[in-house]
């Protein structure tokens, strides 16, 4: 087809091989670094999500001649073109099947990340908006004082809202706000309430509210991209257990965390109002099964690797990406 | 100390030996389209090999070359397809050099896409009409690569789009595309 022939054309099939590749590279150095710390792990998936957006542009400035038909021919290591000229039973091209799977991965972005943003937004607009409750502003003014005090860092403002599911999640840039549910605050014990706002607070050390946005602005460039879609979603889990492994080192008690994350666990049978679909029970078991994993990690499923990250394996890794993808075209 | 560094080079084995193996495995994910459909864009050896496994009826070849253009012959690339569509290119250099001087693409004129030809154009003049042997031709003076003075001479034949890019004067590369043809 031609459209594959053309730069644009060009740029979207070698940004999903990229990301492909990418993803190949990142788990195999897991392997063969023995890397299963999270924080490394995050660091090496940010390659595979960052890479391809700017791999086509920067070959195609160093060297124009990529693009020809020339190079895939004599020095390619992997023609894309090869395949998508081809046809299956000499009717239906392989190009077709590209387009059909790229819309698709599109479409799902459009209904599964962009639409929900639009909903809420909508929501916010027609103003309803959570109620807020002052309760425990005494409890909830402990806690945080104690959790920011040893760590000299100002202590952030907080919300209760008046929610009969378990939401805690930091708002803000600059000036960070803990929004909280009142279900939460009532359910937890205190030790359990320390380790879920500790976590909260990690988040805000580490600036996750800055960098989910830039991640996620990432992943918006290649909404096209299957891969993207998938290690975002593990770059953000990474996150969590970042956060979490902070969390323990600070509070000293991993069963308060655990305790703390179990309310977090969602029940589709227990669900008000309309009957569930199938998209939201998938949700909810998938959210349940992450909770899943960040607790099995708690309970001292220690890693078996080493930790602690290494910038040499980081850099050949990132450079075999890199020259392995300017023979892909 | 030892063991650490004991690892940490076994680590550095594991990784090379599997980066090979992608690159093995993108080779052979590069070989497998050959096999499923044959006559695809390629590297060909002679003009003789072309004729014999492509189903291409003619191979437009010059005749003649002028001498003071010092081109090497045969062509020293030569690559063709049957499938997508029809297309032969032919890269000539000079005598010594890999500096290509000449390039003749032939290629189906219903093709859904250009194969952009290796001598760079960088800035085309206007194009005259010509008659090339009984036969509607555009010549295009223009700027190559490097500054170089360059022509471009392409014609339609029986449904396949003949053109020829060469660094040297318009009046050598008539020469040479009139050699192509049958006919006075």
């Amino acid at each position: 087809m031609a459209f594959f022939h053309t730069l644009t054309g060009m740029y979207l099939t070698q940004s999903v091989l990229h990301a492909f590749l990418g993803l190949i590279v990142v788990e195999i150095s897991f392997f063969a670094w023995g890397i299963s710390d999270h924080l490394s792990r995050f660091r090496y998936r940010l390659l595979t999500l960052t890479l391809p957006i700017f791999m086509f542009p920067l070959y195609q400035l160093l060297s124009p001649e990529r693009s020809s038909w020339h190079f895939r021919v004599s020095r390619a290591l992997f023609d894309s073109h090869q395949w998508l000229d081809l046809k299956a039973f000499s009717l239906f091209p392989f190009a077709g099947a590209l387009i059909v799977i790229l819309t698709g991965f599109s479409l799902l972005f459009l209904l599964q990340e962009v639409w929900p943003l639009f909903q809420r937004h909508k929501g916010r607009s027609s103003g309803q908006e959570y109620e807020e409750t002052h309760l425990y502003d005494e409890r909830m003014h402990t806690l945080l004082g104690s959790i920011c005090r040893p760590l000299t860092i100002n202590m952030p403002s907080y919300r209760v809202i008046v929610e009969e599911l378990p939401t805690l999640f930091t708002q803000g840039f600059k000036s960070h706000t803990i929004v909280i549910s009142d279900h939460l605050v009532r359910t937890l014990d205190d030790d359990q309430l320390l380790a879920a706002l500790t976590h909260e607070v990690v988040h805000m050390i580490r600036g996750s509210s800055l960098k989910t946005p830039v991640i996620y602005l990432l992943r918006m460039l290649m909404f096209y991209n299957p891969v993207s879609l998938v290690e975002f979603r593990r770059i953000v889990h990474d996150e969590e257990f970042i956060c979490d492994a902070i969390t323990i080192s600070m509070t000293k008690n991993p069963t308060a965390l655990i305790e703390a994350l179990k309310a977090f666990y969602y029940d589709p049978d227990e669900e008000h109002g309309n009957p569930m679909q199938m998209k939201d029970r998938v949700e909810i078991h998938s959210h349940n099964l992450i909770l899943d994993e960040r607790i099995g990690r708690l309970q001292g499923a220690a890693s078996t690797g080493e930790s602690g990250f290494r910038w040499l394996p980081f850099m050949l890794t990132a450079c075999f990406i890199m020259t392995t993808g300017y023979l892909v075209v | 100390m030892q063991p650490k560094r004991t690892f940490h080079i076994r680590q550095l084995f594991i990784f090379c030996a599997v980066a090979l193996l992608i690159v093995a495995v993108l080779g052979l994910l590069n070989w497998l389209p050959s096999l499923m459909q044959k006559q695809r864009l390629k590297h060909f050896s002679s003009i003789d090999t072309i004729k014999k496994e492509l189903r291409i009826k003619t191979v437009y070849l010059p005749t003649f070359l002028p001498e003071e253009l010092d081109l090497a012959w045969p062509p020293t690339e030569m690559y063709a397809q049957d499938n997508p569509f029809p297309a032969v290119m032919m890269h000539f250099t000079r005598k010594g050099t890999s500096e290509i001087r000449l390039i003749i693409h032939q290629v189906d004129s219903k093709a859904a896409y250009e194969f952009k030809p290796r001598i760079r154009i960088r800035e085309r003049h206007a194009a005259s009409l010509m008659t090339l042997k009984n036969r509607q031709a555009h010549l295009t003076p223009a700027v190559c690569d490097n500054d170089l003075p360059c022509n471009q001479l392409s014609w339609n034949e029986g449904g396949t789009t003949i053109t020829l890019i060469g660094i040297f004067p318009a009046r050598d590369l008539i020469r040479i595309a009139a050699s192509m043809l049958p006919g006075d």
